[in-house]
């Protein structure tokens, strides 16, 4: 109504995703009988489909999830492990691990899919892959994000040995892409058909993860079949925080959600919903508890149990507060070092039976490391580009051990009961990204919609501060004189995140859902 | 993207309808298997369930379709009639007839929605109205605009017991709303056709209580109630043709326009500047003026209409810079102030190309505001909209179809479609549509920004209401050309609600767009 986008809920169910194709393959499932997990996984599925660049089952993700069966939140981490073989002391520079066969760590993503279906889902694997095939055989038009994307990497790849192998399955062998146009990838409807016949073990032990392995090795990568076969999902309890009424839950490390918990953490001393939203005053606050938050979780990559309870207990967060309170101004790194951000995407799913989860999932930067197993039209990751080649550094890569990952899927409880499952991709801007629509939803009482829509700032390094243009001159004048660098953006900057959501009222048992108009996401219903 | 929503596109056709929830319904379908016609007919019957004040089962309403598999286009007229014992000479004012029993004609819309099913769907009733009814049945979050539209209706009703039964049935829910008495009365119908309601229990029913109001609607009424086929009355455009119901479809208004736009270069206008806006709002003016002229045509009228001598003569007039003034609508509103808005439009593509949009109400807000205890049927009041008098343009004769704006449309290229096009908005839906053809066609956006372009609605005289975002030195300079235009607010469904469907006939990509002046939304299988 008068120009937005409608509410869009239902009582039976609704998916919100970063692409209208993957929220109506996940609806279709709800639709079709499935519960969340089923519909979360087709989502996910389609999604590495329909945007190739972000995120695909050779990729790696977190899922945050409310179990209705179980009346409890579990997280799922299929994230990146450091291959066995991994040359240790080869690499020197961050920049070597961003193209080719040795940035690549054993694909999580498909494993973590099957797990989501097997452990709580309704429905068959093969069912929740059946949209995904679909989109991949038939192709999808392109929508103007997806088509900038791909010509932005054929940009970026061009250079690369394996630029042929790309150019071909995302660009017809053309260099470039128009909106509108059809993007077909028989290859991965192949592969995807394969792994619906076949099961996982297709990837992880069998035919396909032979291919895989044999071109990884063949480009001169360390990948072996062990890691394969070693790929293994983990559950786990959250790590929360309560906040304004609710109980936020989001993954244990080696997920750095809780910088996320940490900066609702400090904001909890703050009257936030006493202040003019988007004024001066309610911003430069979040704005510094973000950076002190973001500054304890770089120094921390996978903190083990005790040192996180530690930096959230109560000392430590009125230790923060005291120095978000006392107005000196604050500097510090808030991201991995230079280069481009990791991409990635989300998506959140409510049904009828009170299950709830949202997951982010990503390929590293857009289509990974650029590589293409023949044939298949796999596109692998490069997760190792965000760890450290030095080994002794925080998150530094060892054969073996499991990456940290800024991902922070999250969903918020009130009274035992799921009300919000929210989730965006954006590297290091993750908690940052998912701590200013909390505040907005939460303290200033946005509808969800309306909160993912408010104008977002990313934090830089040192002081500088990159803020939608839709902030209000005063403001963005007075924080200036607080001690921020402001960097202005557009209106809608695509880095600020795509936040998608869905709430549920317990009481009513309408569920609604919300998307990030900054990128393409969209919700279904069933 | 850009704060905007994203462009929905699909190879495997779409649903675009003013409610997500009517929308998802009829993807639901695609999705399952059923083609644009099962679609179309469980969206038709989802709008009853989330937007019960716009349409429903006893309204009317038409359909534009593109069959495929016979490869041409044809129109499903499934409007109501005049009642048979209809008395004449009982009314003098046109407010009479805008509630109560004798306001309403017989109930076409349940029969034009099995009808799509019955002669070009795939599968049974059962499966169209499953949304629907889950939709009454479980209830749905009350928001937007129909939720503001029952809050007017129930300031808008008299206070009388025969509207007790429409309080009970939409007020008091809370945030909620269900309809349980109209998820029975579908699921019957699902498991036992529509003869339920034309020739059955549910239509005796219907009748009793009507006729124990003082109504005058009969069991023979519903008997003859029987939508019809026909091909559609077309009209070129840019080298493309569009196609709309013929009559009693006013949709000819909309053609009309359109050829008297043919002999313009718009594209080469500034787009939202003077001489596009100008020249558009006149050219609506002048066959809204001709519709009004020469309602109801015969073949040999409607030729006409559409000839081009005729364009030609308008064409000219259009030129001359003297203002153009006269009347828009079939009747001056009795208050200045427009009635509140009514009836709805969707469209539906599906793989095959098979193609539907259908524009369908009850005749005002919640028709003639009465409820039948027990069923969750809201009647319409689609009477208000015939002359008294019996020599008048649209007259209520016993027995006679009634002329309505409704213009459902597609427009097709070399024999294939490439838009579909409804919306409602009374007299205002062939201005509407000419002007969101315009955007699309002359100056090549994509249908969602088509829809979001600001419109104007014409009234009579010389008066014109424009959306606040065209730019006031630009309706400033509209009014030294002769428009008396008044800026409203930016977006108000005043001007519309317009769900469209654009395919790409080499691609096969479907694009949708739904009007965000309400809920319009695109919903994929």
């Amino acid at each position: 109504m008068d120009g937005k986008r409608p509410t869009v809920a239902s009582r039976h169910g609704v998916v919100a995703a970063s692409h209208p194709l993957a929220a109506a393959a996940g609806a279709r499932i709800l639709g079709r009988g499935g519960n969340a997990f089923d519909a979360a996984v087709a989502a996910a599925a389609a999604l590495g489909v329909v945007e190739p660049f972000a995120s695909g089952l050779a990729g790696h993700g977190v899922a945050t999830c409310w179990v209705a069966g179980d009346q409890r939140i579990r997280t799922l981490a299929f994230g990146a492990v450091v291959p066995k073989r991994f040359p240790v002391g080869r690499f020197s520079r961050h920049e070597e691990l961003r193209f080719g066969a040795m940035a690549v760590a054993p694909p999580g993503s498909l494993a973590g899919w099957y797990n989501l279906v097997s452990a709580h889902g309704t429905r068959t694997f093969a069912e929740a892959l059946a949209p995904a095939i679909l989109l991949a055989r038939d192709g999808f038009p392109l929508t103007g994000f997806n088509a900038a994307a791909i010509n932005r990497s054929a940009g970026v790849l061009r250079d690369q040995p394996f630029f042929d192998a790309w150019n071909a399955a995302f660009t017809e062998g053309r260099g470039s892409v128009r909106p509108g146009q059809v993007l077909r990838q028989p290859d991965l409807a192949a592969t995807l058909e394969a792994i619906a016949a076949e099961g996982t073990k297709a990837l992880y032990g069998g035919r396909l993860g032979q291919k895989l392995v044999a071109h990884l090795q063949s480009l001169g990568g360390c990948m072996a079949l062990a890691d394969l076969a070693e790929v293994s999902p983990a559950w786990g309890r959250p790590v929360s925080a309560a906040c304004r009424g609710l109980i936020v839950h989001t993954p244990r490390p080696p997920s750095q959600a809780f910088q996320l918990i940490l900066a609702l953490r400090i904001l909890d001393g703050f009257d936030l919903a006493g202040m003019e939203r988007d004024g001066a005053l309610h911003l430069d606050i979040v704005w510094r508890a973000m950076r002190l938050a973001a500054t304890e979780r770089i120094a921390r990559a996978d903190p083990p149990p005790e040192e996180l309870d530690q930096l959230l207990a109560d000392e430590s967060v009125a230790r923060l507060r005291s120095r978000v309170a006392d107005g000196r101004p604050l500097e510090g790194r808030t991201g991995p070092g230079p280069g481009p951000q990791a991409d990635g995407a989300s998506l959140a799913v409510a049904d009828r039976a009170g299950n709830m989860l949202c997951i982010t999932q990503s390929l590293g930067s857009p289509f990974g490391g650029g590589v293409l197993v023949p044939g298949t039209g796999l596109c692998l990751n490069n997760a190792l580009y965000a760890g450290d080649p030095n080994p002794d550094a925080i998150n530094g890569l060892r054969p073996g051990r499991p990456l940290a990952t800024p991902m922070a899927p999250l969903v918020a409880t009130r009274n035992g009961a799921p009300v919000l499952a929210l989730a965006t991709p954006g590297g290091s801007h993750i908690g940052q990204i998912q701590t200013q629509v909390l505040v907005q939803h939460l303290d200033f009482g946005l509808p969800l919609a309306d909160a993912i829509d408010a104008p977002r700032a990313r934090l830089l390094a040192g002081r500088r501060v990159a803020a939608e243009s839709r902030f209000s001159m005063a403001a963005l004048e007075a924080l200036g004189e607080h001690g921020h660098e402001i960097e202005p953006q557009t209106a809608w900057a695509p880095q600020s995140g795509g936040v998608q959501a869905v709430s549920a009222d317990p009481v009513t048992r309408v569920m609604t859902g919300a998307a990030d108009p900054r990128r393409d996401g969209y919700v279904a219903t069933s | 993207m850009d704060g905007k929503r994203p462009t929905i596109a699909s190879l495997h056709g779409m649903v675009t309808a003013a409610h997500p929830l009517a929308a998802q319904a009829g993807a639901k379908l695609l999705a399952a298997g059923g083609n644009a016609f099962d679609a179309a007919a469980a969206t038709a019957a989802a709008l009853n369930a989330v937007e019960p004040g716009m349409s429903g089962l006893a309204g009317m309403g038409m359909a534009i379709c593109y069959i495929a598999a016979e490869q041409r286009v044809r129109a499903l007229d499934f409007v109501t009639r005049v009642p048979w014992k209809f008395p004449a000479g009982g009314f003098t004012r046109r407010e009479e007839l805008e509630r109560g029993p004798l306001a309403s004609g017989p109930p076409g819309s349940l029969a034009g929605w099995c009808e799509l099913a019955r002669a070009h769907g795939r599968r049974k009733l059962h499966d169209i109205f499953a949304p629907a009814i889950a939709l009454a049945r479980d209830g749905h979050l009350l928001t937007g605009s129909p939720a503001a539209a029952i809050t007017q209706a129930a300031h808008a009703l008299p206070d009388q017991p025969c509207f007790d039964a429409w309080r009970a049935t939409y007020l008091g829910q809370g945030a909620v709303l269900r309809q349980p008495e109209l998820a029975r009365t579908l699921e019957v119908i699902a498991t036992e056709g529509p003869e339920h309601f034309y020739r059955g229990a549910l239509g005796r029913q219907v009748i009793a209580h009507v006729r124990s109001l003082g109504g005058c609607l009969t069991m023979e009424d519903m008997h003859a109630v029987s939508p019809v086929w026909l091909d559609p009355v077309a009209a070129d455009y840019r080298g493309a043709q569009l196609h709309t119901p013929p009559p009693p479809s006013e949709g000819f208004q909309f053609l009309l326009t359109l050829r008297i736009l043919d002999g313009f270069s718009l594209g080469a206008m500034e787009r939202d500047g003077v001489d596009h806006l100008d020249t558009v709002w006149r050219a609506i003016r002048l066959a809204a003026g001709l519709r009004i002229a020469r309602n109801k045509p015969g073949p040999a009228a409607l030729a006409a209409i559409l000839s081009d001598e005729l364009a030609t003569t308008l064409r000219d007039r259009l030129r001359d810079p003297r203002p153009v003034e006269g009347l828009t609508e079939q009747w001056s509103p009795p208050t200045p102030d427009p009635p509140p808005q009514h009836t709805t439009s969707f469209s539906v593509l599906d793989r095959e190309g098979n193609a539907v949009c259908v524009t369908q109400g009850l005749g005002g807000l919640f028709g003639n505001g009465l409820v039948v205890p027990g069923t969750g049927i809201c009647l319409n009041n689609a009477l208000h909209w015939g002359d008294f008098d019996t020599n008048g343009t649209n007259p209520l004769i016993a027995g006679t179809d009634l002329a309505l704006p409704m213009a459902p449309a597609i427009l097709t290229k070399a024999g294939r479609p490439v838009l579909l096009l409804g919306t409602p908005g009374g007299y205002g839906i062939a201005q509407m549509q000419a002007q969101t053809l315009v955007q699309h066609v002359d100056f090549g956006l994509a249908i969602q920004d088509a829809i979001e372009a600001p419109r104007a609605r014409l009234w009579d005289g010389r008066r014109v209401q424009a959306e606040g975002r065209i730019p006031a030195a630009t309706l400033e300079a509209l009014r030294q050309r002769g428009h008396d235009v008044e800026a409203i607010a930016d977006w108000t469904t005043l001007a519309g609600g317009v769900q469209a469907i654009a395919i790409d006939p080499d691609t096969g990509v479907a694009t949708g767009g739904g009007d965000p002046r309400g809920e319009g939304y695109g919903a994929l299988p």
